[in-house]
């Protein structure tokens, strides 16, 4: 199998990759608009469904660029950085996290685009983590027991339903279309 | 200066989501990990509580991963970051987006959007750190890898948002 | 124009899914003249007749990690060729053509397989078969045969602590 490209070892090259794909990352995500506060709020007051209809293509296209990379023997998915599962602090950390996105407008990802176009309020955002950041990890021994809580590492939905793959991602995809069905019912109704 | 102009040309969300999956299979094939943001600031506090308090930031589970290996200043999302920061200058730069502003409704000061942003911000960090990630590394990266914790990230972290937007809405019109 | 172009990928998107839901692995699937060592294994123990196992690999691979039953290209006669119904051929990963075709000059058997994934492939998959400590009733139920298969070529199943199973491959990583 030719990728992942780099080695684990390649530091240089790594790095320059990281500058590279995060500025094709801000790019899109400042195509999109998404580095405006006010149209990515519309998304939890029903107005605008970008911030759905954005993750969810990007979601779909990688997923299945990934099934069919695989699949042809071009891309190694055992030795793909799959991000580790720890269910109660994910749970918890989700609510607090879409609180927080609520009351911001921006997360972490958009608020560095919107602080590079101008937005103070992206900065002030981008401050706020940074501090809670620090906060959080100053404060974080005292729960050390419950951030390690419920680890189960990389744990993909198809191991934990003893589904095949492909047919998980199939489901993803049906369940993508009908979200973006209703985005496009909601968006219509509300003009 | 807040409002936003007249009917700006953003590129349709399907295509642009489209390009976004393919940046991202893109980092999957060349680096063998996905996107991500929380972890730069992450890595970034670390390297600040290390630099004033190396033994408290040592005893810290949060600050010590980020300590190891190449240490906090060569995280690659905080590389990642800053090439963000540079794409999104260029769309703007292209689109005429660029702007000093602070994005708030009309019924909203300046200063009380700036302290919310920030206040946002923090428990966004909490959040993150709780959750391994944010909407970049987990909801996007984990969803698109079919992760369990991703998955329930994301669906929590999208219901929470929904439910307390109707107790937010006087901070939004 | 837009409704055309929103038309087009749900119906790439669609077609993609149904496609992937056929498909069910994102692995390569074997060959059509390969085979897997799930199904070597169980040839092997059910004294499948007829069924050669040939050791393709460098002479200084030696004794170590060889199959049970398996001969050396150097070992092999026309004889056991001769009566040879199913040949499988392995080496360390994949293993190369001209040992293939050489056999299959010398050789009167009927299949000439490869084992897709060689050697590492029968450490993981049958020698030391890994299960999830999280892992439901119904999938322990299904290990079980791949358990028993393990013990029964001298290997042993693991179980895999979930906590642990975190970095495949990499490092330092986070999101």
């Amino acid at each position: 199998m030719s990728a992942p490209l780099l080695a684990e070892d390649s530091l240089v090259a790594s790095l320059l990759a990281a500058l590279v794909l995060g500025a094709a990352f801000g790019f899109t995500l400042e195509r999109a608009g998404l580095g405006s506060a006010r149209k990515l709020i519309g998304q939890f007051y029903g107005r605008d469904f970008a911030v759905l209809k954005v993750m969810f293509s990007a979601l779909l296209v990688a997923m299945l660029g990934v099934f069919w990379l695989g699949r042809f023997g071009l891309l190694d998915l055992r030795a793909v950085y799959v991000p580790p599962t720890f269910v109660r602090p994910q749970l918890v950390g989700g609510a607090l996290f879409g609180a927080g996105l609520v009351v911001a407008g921006l997360c972490p990802g958009t608020a560095c685009v919107a602080a590079a176009t101008g937005r103070v309020d992206g900065l002030f955002v981008l401050l706020g983590l940074f501090g809670g950041m620090i906060g959080a990890g100053l404060l974080l021994d005292r729960f050390a027991m419950f951030y390690e809580s419920s680890a189960h590492g990389a744990w993909t939905l198809p191991e934990l339903l003893g589904l095949p793959y492909g047919g998980v991602a199939a489901a993803v995809v049906v369940l993508a279309l009908a979200a973006f069905a209703g985005a496009e019912w909601i968006e219509r109704r509300v003009r | 200066m807040s409002a936003d102009r007249a009917a700006r040309a953003y590129a349709d969300p399907y295509l642009a989501g489209a390009g976004l999956g393919l940046v991202l299979l893109a980092a999957f094939v060349v680096v063998g990990r996905g996107l991500g943001a929380s972890a730069a600031f992450a890595s970034t506090a670390a390297g600040a509580v290390a630099a004033i308090a190396p033994e408290r930031a040592a005893a810290s589970p949060l600050f010590a991963h980020y300590l190891g290996a190449q240490g906090p200043w060569l995280e690659w999302l905080s590389f990642e970051l800053v090439g963000v920061g540079v794409g999104a200058w260029i769309s703007a730069s292209l689109a005429g987006r660029l702007r000093i502003a602070v994005e708030r409704p009309s019924s909203l000061s300046r200063r009380s959007r700036l302290a919310l942003a920030f206040g946002g911000g923090v428990v966004m960090a909490v959040g993150a750190v709780l959750a391994r990630g944010c909407t970049s590394g987990q909801a996007l990266t984990g969803g698109a890898l079919l992760s369990v914790g991703a998955w329930l990230f994301l669906a929590v972290a999208f219901a929470a948002a929904h439910a307390l937007a109707p107790l937010a809405r006087r901070l939004w019109t | 124009m837009k409704s055309t172009v929103h038309a087009t990928f749900a119906l790439l998107a669609v077609a993609a899914g149904m496609l992937t839901a056929v498909a069910r692995n994102p692995d390569p699937p074997p060959a059509a003249d390969e085979t897997s060592a799930g199904e070597l294994a169980q040839w092997i123990h059910d004294r499948k007749p007829g069924l050669l196992v040939v050791d393709a690999r460098p002479a200084q691979a030696g004794e170590r990690d060889r199959l049970p039953g398996a001969r050396t290209l150097s070992e092999v006669d026309p004889g056991m060729l001769d009566a040879a119904d199913t040949l499988v051929v392995y080496a360390d990963s994949r293993v190369d053509g001209p040992a293939v075709d050489a056999l299959r000059a010398r050789s009167g058997a009927r299949r000439i397989l490869r084992l897709h994934g060689g050697v590492a492939a029968w450490n993981e998959d049958v020698l030391f078969p890994v299960l999830r400590a999280d892992a439901s009733p119904r999938q322990q139920r299904e290990f079980a045969p791949r358990a028993l298969l393990s013990r029964y070529f001298g290997g042993s199943p693991r179980l895999l602590d979930p906590g642990a199973s975190a970095p495949r491959g990499r490092s330092r990583r986070g999101c």
